[in-house]
């Protein structure tokens, strides 16, 4: 590209290094030595994009190998947009500046249901043929993953490919794949149907699906042969063995988790009802205490990063913990690094803990008892107790916190007015809770922030059959906790349902939502997680004009026998025992930590990691 | 031990911010393994302190930073280090150690001078410039915590001329106040010049600006921050071998 007319336009745009790359331990290579240019798009602007870390993982990965060049693009916002399509230039790689056009890969993280226009748009910013059906040898291949990838059916269209479950082993295969059809040539189809071959490759199209008369789907096939009838995901099985990279980018501008991302361990064994991560990225496999140390050694010296977090879903359940923090103070403390530990669980939130980590540097707390009453913690199988709650703030607030959020869901399967009074019932008790503990002292400092969003259910979770709240119903719900929650100290906010019906709607969406996200795109909808973008009405009216009801989707439920979307898709977890729990909630049973014993989710099937 | 530094920001990174520097920086100082001394209490911060921030989008060859370190290294070990693992574009040009007990560089520093490259076809810029500076009146309105407040800045311009020029651009040289007490953005400058002359600016003839350098005052003569050392510190071939 004509780098005078970026830099032009870099002059008039607001955060310019979002688009402008040469961070720290950017990877930089001669294109032309190259066999393979792969871009890894995130549909979403660079301090968001920058904050993933399967992004970190995959770009260091695959410029490990000779063959290949990955480079990095996000969504341009809009005012950045608006100058590239009046100058005419394509949506290009921050590495090399290079149109994403002329790429063999554009690969795209798909994190989150409203991104989806995002997708779209930068295909259109780069030029590219937005449907797999207008490609040809001349575009690259579009290509997706991330946990929205195992139901990408309302993306179906726009993909000529997709990779399911840990990216680690299958990225490679798929690179080598190419390498193969590169060199010896042939057709588009060709490299499609040996990339079909390999385990956790589901190539959209290669599967044709028949409807039922009510509008729910009647059948998934492979249209050909040779290709398999349920695409199974892949697990790496040693994350000690696994590629994690030593060294990660370290960008300029101040983005969303901007430090040291230590991955402890994949997988959760809590098994939450309404968690989709919790049952698509099982098993649990830890790291070891000594492969962590490594990494930290290296990633610290490396970045100069001054906070390290380490991160999976439930740090607390990480087995050697205290070991493990205990050995991370000793080591970098006196370099005066702090440490985070997102998602603690409340009832192991250990004092110890959080006394070691403040000796270095204090940081907000949240918790997340995600419903009001016992009862309805009980049916999504929180297994945490009031009693949990009130400890954990007693001991937050007597190490001198005076700031808390917690955070709810409203909407879940059989909620009462009850479960929306406890939530208030619980603030009152955390600011009694703060009052009893300062003995009324600092009183002015509390701030108890309750933070509320509506229940989306997600496929491949005991709650995939269930139907959500209508709009009008969330709304009705959160103005009745406006009112209860008119405590002083308290503060309430919410995510907007409009946007969480959206969610569910493309969360367990089919094929047919291809052309409603075309015309929301075509519309002007993108960036849709942004309020300030985002444009309800022109969504209706996609449906409207598409003739679809979101409604079937969101707010419909869906009967045992019912052929779900995503039947053709394995992530190790069955159905029967989706359903199975699915009965247990609505009994308000529980399911202990699977640590304990085993409760036949299926995914012993697949080679496993800590489930034995 | 006290050290200043002086630094270049070049074009590859000139859309950073002042506090995206000043991150990057203090990244770089820990990949550099440098002693710096941390402040005391809950939320410990290095001892580092710049000198006048840099407008994005502008370069510099004289930035400064002012660094606390717990115990003693060289200017040349500093600078070498720091050169190994600062990302393309920043580099630091020479150390010197100074007395601890010299006030902050930004209440030190008074004047920048900076080298602003401008397209002027068909622009009479000679004139122009002899217009603009025989006002002894050239007053903005600044927003301040105080709310708005007017600021003849005409005091502020200490040298502006013209070294350079061919059919298309020309180079000039501006010597403004710059630092605590008052300063002069010279993308500001460059503004009112060529309102003066009726030209409303555009993406057309966006200027570049460089800073060359900082000034401050010893006895009546003007020093740069380098001067302030106690030893000779490195020789510039050291650090890269920049010069003006």
């Amino acid at each position: 590209m004509d780098k005078s007319i970026l830099d032009e336009i870099l002059r008039q745009v607001t955060k310019p290094v979002r688009y402008m790359g040469n961070e720290y331990n950017m990877v930089e290579k001669d294109p032309s030595k190259v066999l393979i240019r792969f871009a890894f798009a995130f549909p979403d602007v660079y301090e968001v994009g920058m904050s993933h870390l399967g992004m970190k993982i995959l770009y260091h990965l695959m410029n490990d190998r000779e063959d290949t060049y990955c480079e990095r693009v996000f969504a341009p916002w809009t005012d950045m947009e608006q100058l590239m399509r009046e100058k005419g230039i394509p949506l290009f790689a921050l590495e090399s500046k290079d149109p994403i056009a002329e790429f063999d890969f554009v690969g795209f993280t798909l994190q989150y249901e409203m991104c989806y226009t995002n997708v779209i748009n930068m295909l259109d910013l780069a030029g590219i043929p937005l449907r797999w059906w207008e490609r040809n040898e001349h575009h690259p291949f579009v290509i997706a993953g991330g946990p929205c990838a195992y139901n990408v059916e309302p993306l179906a269209d726009f993909f000529d490919l997709v990779v399911m479950g840990d990216g680690e082993e299958v990225i490679n295969e798929l690179l080598d794949a190419y390498r193969q059809w590169k060199i010896h040539g042939g057709r588009r189809q060709d490299f499609l149907v040996a990339a079909a071959r390999i385990p956790g490759v589901y190539v959209p199209h290669f599967y044709s699906v028949e409807y039922n008369d009510d509008g729910t789907v009647r059948s998934i096939k492979p249209n050909r042969e040779g290709i398999p009838a349920v695409i199974q995901k892949r697990v790496v099985k040693d994350l000690d063995k696994a590629y994690y990279p030593e060294t990660m980018i370290v960008p300029y501008m101040d983005i969303v988790h901007d430090r040291v991302m230590l991955e402890v361990f994949r997988g959760c064994t809590r098994g939450c009802r309404f968690c989709q991560a919790g049952m698509i990225y099982r098993p649990v496999r830890e790291r070891s205490v000594p492969r962590l140390m490594e990494l930290a050694e290296k990633l610290i010296n490396n970045t100069g990063y001054e906070e390290l977090s380490l991160s999976s879903l439930s740090t607390s359940d990480y087995s050697d913990l205290e070991n493990l923090v205990k050995q991370l103070m000793e080591r970098f403390a006196p370099q005066k690094v702090s440490f985070s530990l997102p998602s603690l669980r409340i009832d192991s939130f250990a004092r110890e803990l959080v006394e070691e980590m403040i000796k270095v540097r204090k940081a907000g707390l949240t918790f997340a008892p995600e419903a009001g009453t016992q009862r309805l913690r009980d049916v999504i199988n929180k297994g945490v107790t009031e009693e949990d709650l009130i400890n954990s703030v007693r001991q937050a607030f007597e190490l001198g916190w005076d700031t808390v959020k917690l955070y709810f869901m409203i909407g879940l399967p059989t909620e009462t007015q009850e479960d929306l009074e406890g939530i208030a019932d619980l603030a009152r008790k955390v600011k009694s809770c703060y009052l009893d503990v300062t003995g009324g002292q600092r009183a002015s400092r509390l701030r108890i922030t309750v933070s509320v969003a509506s229940f989306v259910p997600k496929p491949f979770t005991p709650f995939q059959w269930v139907a959500q709240d209508t709009v009008e119903c969330m709304n009705q719900k959160i103005d009745f906790l406006k009112d209860k929650l008119r405590i002083k100290s308290v503060e309430f906010d919410w995510h907007d349902p409009r946007l969480s019906f959206l969610e569910a709607v493309f969360a367990r969406g089919d094929r047919r939502l291809g052309e409603v996200l075309l015309r929301a795109w075509q519309m002007g909808c993108k960036f849709d997680s942004w309020a300030e973008h985002f444009k309800y009405d022109t969504w209706l009216k996609a449906f409207q004009d598409a003739g679809i009801d979101p409604g079937f989707y969101a707010n419909r439920v869906r009967a045992k026998e019912e052929v779900l979307p995503w039947s053709h898709i394995d992530v190790g977890v069955t159905p029967s025992f989706l359903w199975r729990e699915y009965q247990k909630a609505l009994r308000g049973e529980l399911t202990p930590d699977c640590r304990t014993r085993c409760w036949g989710c299926g995914i012993t099937r697949l080679e496993g990691g800590l489930c034995q | 031990m006290r050290l200043v530094v002086k630094y270049a920001k070049q074009d590859r990174v000139k859309y950073i911010s002042h506090l995206d520097l000043m991150r990057t920086l203090h990244r770089a100082l820990r990949r550099a393994g440098i002693p710096v001394a941390f402040s005391q209490g809950y939320n410990p911060q290095p001892r580092v302190a710049f000198a006048p921030p840099l407008s994005v989008g502008m370069t510099s060859q004289g930035e400064y930073m002012d660094v606390m370190l717990t115990s003693g290294m060289s200017p040349q070990e500093f600078c070498q280090r720091m050169n190994g693992v600062l990302p393309q574009g920043i580099a630091m040009l020479k150390a010197v150690a100074i007395d601890e007990s010299f006030p902050s560089l930004m209440s030190m520093i008074e004047r920048a001078l900076y080298r602003i490259s401008l397209n002027t076809s068909g622009l009479p810029i000679e004139g122009v410039l002899k217009d603009f500076l025989s006002r002894s009146d050239i007053t903005i309105t600044k927003r301040g915590k105080k709310g708005e407040r007017i600021v003849n800045i005409r005091p502020m311009i200490h040298r502006l001329e013209i070294v350079d020029r061919d059919e298309q651009k020309v180079i000039m040289e501006a010597m403004l106040s710059a630092g605590g007490r008052e300063s002069l953005n010279p993308g500001q400058l460059v503004h009112l010049l060529l309102e003066s002359a009726g030209v409303v600016e555009g993406s057309c003839c966006l200027p570049d600006i460089h800073r060359l350098d900082m000034f401050l005052r010893k006895g009546n003569r003007w020093i740069t921050p380098l001067e302030l050392g106690e030893d000779d510190g490195c020789g510039q071939a050291d650090c890269g071998g920049y010069s003006l």
